[in-house]
């Protein structure tokens, strides 16, 4: 019979020794592999139009109008309903995508390269707090901002980046998560260390190749003032590494926990291409003031891949500065981090918390801990208006549903246990 | 149509501990308004506690895996229907941050699975387990996986389960004490229920919780301390169990040079067992007393003694850790219980019967033993012997002892150590019956206990004698000692107080009760 | 033989159950620590496959 423990130390090894560096930008339909014309790529496991939750409707209205598909909501809303778009998973191309998680043709993508396996990843550029596509806004003002972004953001720090990949110093998104653990950051809900020490890492290159100076203070106050720029990068960063520990015969790791607003799915490291999924939580956050319990959407987004990469909820001791969003004291915080340990493979090589006397973050969840335990991971996470066009409504903690991993658990049983 | 009295309500799929859920109705029933109050798992035998508790459960379809809440009002009808919606609201909340409980927020974590506890103690060497009956078993056998020695505290576990778990103990070399072990000590450190006396000579094997409890109180009273107390469960030593972990401590405290003196405990063995347990015993060479509650055994040899009473076996273990002669100090003892017939004359001949209401079933045991040496057969729910069973263990017959540490008491409840509310009710009960002239019940004390027995007795106590007055004669013996959270010398003060006849032992106090009616 | 290291070293335990246990072993500064212990959430056929597929494993 298989031997579960070595094979979890073979897929927790990938995961860890993973280098993700970022070595690129570029129009998804050029780079994303798999994309096509009219196709848009989303958070989570599969979806249709008729079972897609609020913000993602509102996400890809935004993406038809962005694109040029449609003029109006409605337009863009018959041409969706109507079966001209294609939907799949970013998961489903290497890609990620936070909150509603739409990628369309012509967005730029950061791309990243884990030097290690020599596997890529893709992801969007953030684009910031508020009425943003990812939470499901599609008013004119997030057109723009999309376009802008096109235009201005993607341009500079194509160049940028351009010009540290010639000079061999590609930015270290792995170095950057593990420092930012170590100011407050748990990667997930704040990021405001990891944007910071990113600016800094390309800022020169940005100087360097910008030749409009007004067009390079736009993008560096763009970036200084979206906390969450970061996040993306370090959402890509974990996919290349949780991505490379995935396919190992025997090895009950997760490798992709994912939420489409109606759907909660993962998939497992030794359990091949199957989605485990189940019905999505409905988090319980902090909500902004206007809103209530009932405006918020199902836990949607790729952003649970942090947790699965062991940072976000699973490294909350690291992030005393958000403690208010739990509700409690630092120790509460801590307390989050301690249970995850129960239901992980090992302790993360690079990632550590201070407050833990520098002890590894809790890496690489296990199906069978979680079905054996039932504990369940904790993710900190935003949550979005039910309704298209609304936008964000809170943040907060919400534990991922039992179901999936004792689906995944009992499939588990079934392939290894040769029954 | 009257509005409803009573409110029932199902949380599918939940668990709580008896010991939260008990927490939760005590404090719903200081609701003005609410008469009963129950949480509990839908286990058969909750289903029947809470019929007698009155509620209806018609049309109640919980599980064991669900939580059943209800709450009973003897509001007038135009306030019940909000008094028990508010109960139920106030069930939940408790629940969720139960009454008593240090409050979650900056507590210290408490981990989830066993990996978890170990990686926080990474050298435990111990597991004590009072989970319900149904899962412990299996949370045993994940703890012996993890090299662990187990203190089985939790009782329905089936023996079979019993068997499979300590084979696969002794395999390891690992004990497992218990199920239904209420009791241990390792170096001087008390386990589950137990008295905080100091550490010394004497180590105890032991197949009887609350008889190793009155064995240590003996001892300490007697200036003489106990290094480790080993409990094994009441199976143990059955043939069934075969005594694997009796002989497994046996074998390990006869190797320790720390004990000079050994003691095994426990009611007869089965008799192949018993052979086994005394050859074992005389090859190790240590001075031993084999305390066999009721035992056929007799006669002393090579070094070892055999008692047949808790404070005989101590007085005997006592007397040879002060190198004292083991037969001499019985002699002792045995013409100070002559003195009790004078003690029973001063207090004043009673007639009728004896009501014996027990919270210890090794104390239960030997207390009917003695009584039945005096005032001929005594009914039990453990009796003696088969016939003398009592029909319904609610309702006593003739000369009768009721042991409410047993099973049928304690599924899904609290153990009568902790929650006395059902033995005090019990003495009024009894002292109704024109026919009983004494009432005789322990008072056990220590780690683990309720923390104020006596005073949760007294209102039963009181109640008895405002419905008997001098018919009866209360009798009662306090296994505890003054360092014991409760403090025995406070606890006898109060019993004292209610006129209770306190004795420094089960065996004086079962003695005493019996002589009163005697003649 | 474990059995006796548990007896010369004194009891550290793992407290499965009833916090008083737990409370009554600080009291006496024995070490301890005790589980937030809840039923699996796998079900009993599905607990005793992984419990199967564990001890091939090892």
């Amino acid at each position: 019979m298989i031997d579960i423990e070595k094979a979890n130390g073979e897929a927790l090894s990938r995961l860890l020794s993973a280098q993700p560096l970022l070595v690129g930008m570029g129009k998804a339909k050029d780079t994303v592999p798999g994309m096509k014309d009219r196709m848009l790529l989303h958070a989570g496991p599969p979806l249709t139009w008729e079972t897609a939750s609020g913000p993602i409707r509102g996400g890809v209205m935004a993406a038809c109008m962005y694109e040029g598909w449609a003029d109006t909501p409605e337009e863009a809303e018959k041409l969706a309903a109507g079966g001209a778009i294609t939907f799949d998973p970013c998961h489903h191309h290497h890609a990620v995508g936070p909150m509603a998680g739409i990628v369309s043709p012509s967005m730029p993508v950061f791309v990243l390269e884990n030097r290690t396996a020599g596997n890529t990843s893709y992801v969007t550029m953030n684009e910031g707090l508020g009425k943003v596509l990812r939470m499901g806004a599609f008013a004119p003002e997030v057109i723009e901002r999309l376009r802008w972004m096109e235009k201005v953001l993607y341009p500079v720090l194509d160049a940028g980046i351009r010009l540290s990949v010639e000079r061999g110093q590609e930015v270290d998104v792995k170095n950057i998560v593990a420092q930012a653990l170590h100011m407050g950051d748990e990667l997930h809900n704040r990021n405001k260390a990891g944007t910071s020490l990113f600016l800094r890492a390309i800022a020169p290159f940005l100087v360097e190749t910008c030749k409009n100076a007004a067009e390079l203070a736009e993008v560096i106050r763009f970036i200084d003032k979206n906390d969450h720029f970061f996040l993306n990068l370090a959402m890509a960063a974990a996919k290349a590494s949780t991505e490379a520990a995935h396919g190992v015969e025997g090895s009950s790791l997760v490798t992709i926990m994912a939420r489409n607003g109606t759907e909660f799915g993962i998939k497992v490291s030794g359990l091949g291409d199957d989605w485990f999924t189940c019905q999505a939580a409905l988090p319980d956050v902090l909500l902004f003031p206007g809103f209530t319990r009932e405006d918020t959407n199902r836990d949607i987004g790729d952003s649970a891949i942090m947790e699965t990469y062991g940072v976000g909820g699973f490294a909350l001791a690291a992030a005393p500065a958000i403690v208010q969003f739990i509700g409690g004291t630092p120790k509460d915080a801590a307390n989050y981090t301690l249970e995850m340990y129960e239901i992980t493979g090992g302790e993360n090589n690079m990632f550590t918390i201070p407050a833990l006397n520098f002890r590894g973050t809790p890496t690489g969840i296990d199906i069978l801990k979680v079905a054996e335990t039932g504990v369940t991971p904790v993710l900190d996470t935003g949550a979005a208006h039910r309704e298209p066009g609304k936008g964000q409504v809170g943040a907060g903690i919400v534990r991922m549903p039992a179901e999936a991993f004792l689906k995944a658990a009992g499939a588990f049983a079934d392939r290894y246990l040769g029954e | 149509m009257p509005s409803s009295n009573q409110r029932i309500q199902i949380i599918r799929r939940t668990y709580y501990d008896s010991v939260t859920l008990m927490l939760v109705a005590k404090e719903l029933l200081k609701t003005e308004g609410v008469s009963v109050a129950s949480l509990s798992m839908g286990t058969e035998a909750n289903y029947k506690i809470m019929g007698s508790g009155g509620f209806d459960l018609g049309g109640v379809d919980a599980t064991p895996n669900d939580l059943i809440i209800a709450v009973k009002t003897d509001a007038p009808e135009g306030e019940r229907e909000a008094l028990l919606e508010g109960a139920l609201e106030k069930a939940k909340e408790y629940l969720a941050n139960p009454p008593g409980r240090k409050a979650d927020s900056g507590g210290d974590y408490r981990p989830k699975s066993l990996d978890g506890a170990l990686s926080i103690l990474p050298d435990a060497n111990l597991a004590l387990i009072s989970v319900a009956g149904k899962y412990a078993g299996d949370v045993a056998m994940d703890c012996i996986g993890k090299g662990l020695n187990v203190m089985l505290y939790s009782d329905n576990v089936p023996v079979e389960k019993e068997v499979e778990i300590k084979k696969a103990a002794a395999e390891k070399g690992l004990l497992v004490m218990g199920p239904d072990c209420g009791t241990i000590i390792v170096r001087g450190v008390a386990l589950g229920m137990a008295n905080a006396c100091p550490p010394g000579p004497v180590s105890i094997v032991a197949a009887a919780g609350t008889g190793l409890q009155e064995v240590h109180v003996q001892l300490a009273r007697r200036g003489v301390g106990v290094l480790h107390g080993i409990g094994t469960g009441g199976r143990d030593v059955r043939r069934e169990v075969g005594g694997i972990m009796c002989l497994q401590a046996v074998n390990a405290l006869l190797a320790d040079d720390e004990v000079e003196v050994l003691t095994v405990l426990g009611k007869p063995p089965a008799p192949e067992v018993e052979q086994k347990i005394l050859q074992t015993v005389k090859a190790g060479k240590k001075p031993a007393v084999l305390g066999f509650i009721g035992g056929e055994a007799k006669g002393d040899s090579d070094g070892v003694f055999i008692c047949r009473e808790l404070e005989e076996t101590a007085a005997v273990a006592a007397a040879l850790a002060k190198g004292e002669d083991g037969a001499r100090a019985r002699e002792n003892l045995f013409r100070d219980y002559e003195s009790l017939r004078q003690r029973a004359e001063t207090i004043g001949r009673r007639k009728g019967f004896l009501r014996g209401l027990y919270s210890g079933g090794t104390l239960c045991y030997e207390g009917q033993l003695i009584a039945r040496d005096i005032l001929g057969p005594i009914r039990s729910n453990t009796p003696l012997e088969k016939e003398m069973k009592l029909e319904d263990s609610l309702r006593s017959e003739q000369h009768s002892m009721v042991d409410y540490g047993e099973d049928e008491f304690t599924q899904g409840r609290l153990h009568p150590m902790i929650d006395v509310s059902l033995r005090a009710e019990r003495i009024y009960e009894e002292a109704k019956d024109p026919e009983v002239g004494v009432i005789l019940f322990d008072v056990v004390l220590g780690y683990g206990c309720n923390d104020d027995p006596a005073a949760g007795l007294a209102e039963g106590i009181r109640k008895a004698r405002s419905a008997a007055g001098d018919r009866i004669a209360f009798v009662a013996s306090i296994c505890g000692v003054d360092t014991d959270p409760q403090n025995a010398s406070e606890q006898r003060r109060i019993l004292e107080e209610l006129g209770v006849h306190v004795c420094e032992s089960n065996a004086r106090a079962a003695r005493l009760a019996a002589m009163i009616l005697e003649g | 033989m474990s059995v006796t290291k548990l007896l010369k070293e004194g009891p550290k335990v793992v407290n499965i159950g009833v916090e008083q246990f737990y409370a009554d072993l600080k009291t006496q500064k024995a070490e301890a620590v005790s589980m937030d212990w809840k039923p699996s959430a796998a079900g009993g056929d599905l607990l005793a496959r992984l419990k199967k597929l564990r001890k091939g494993g090892n």
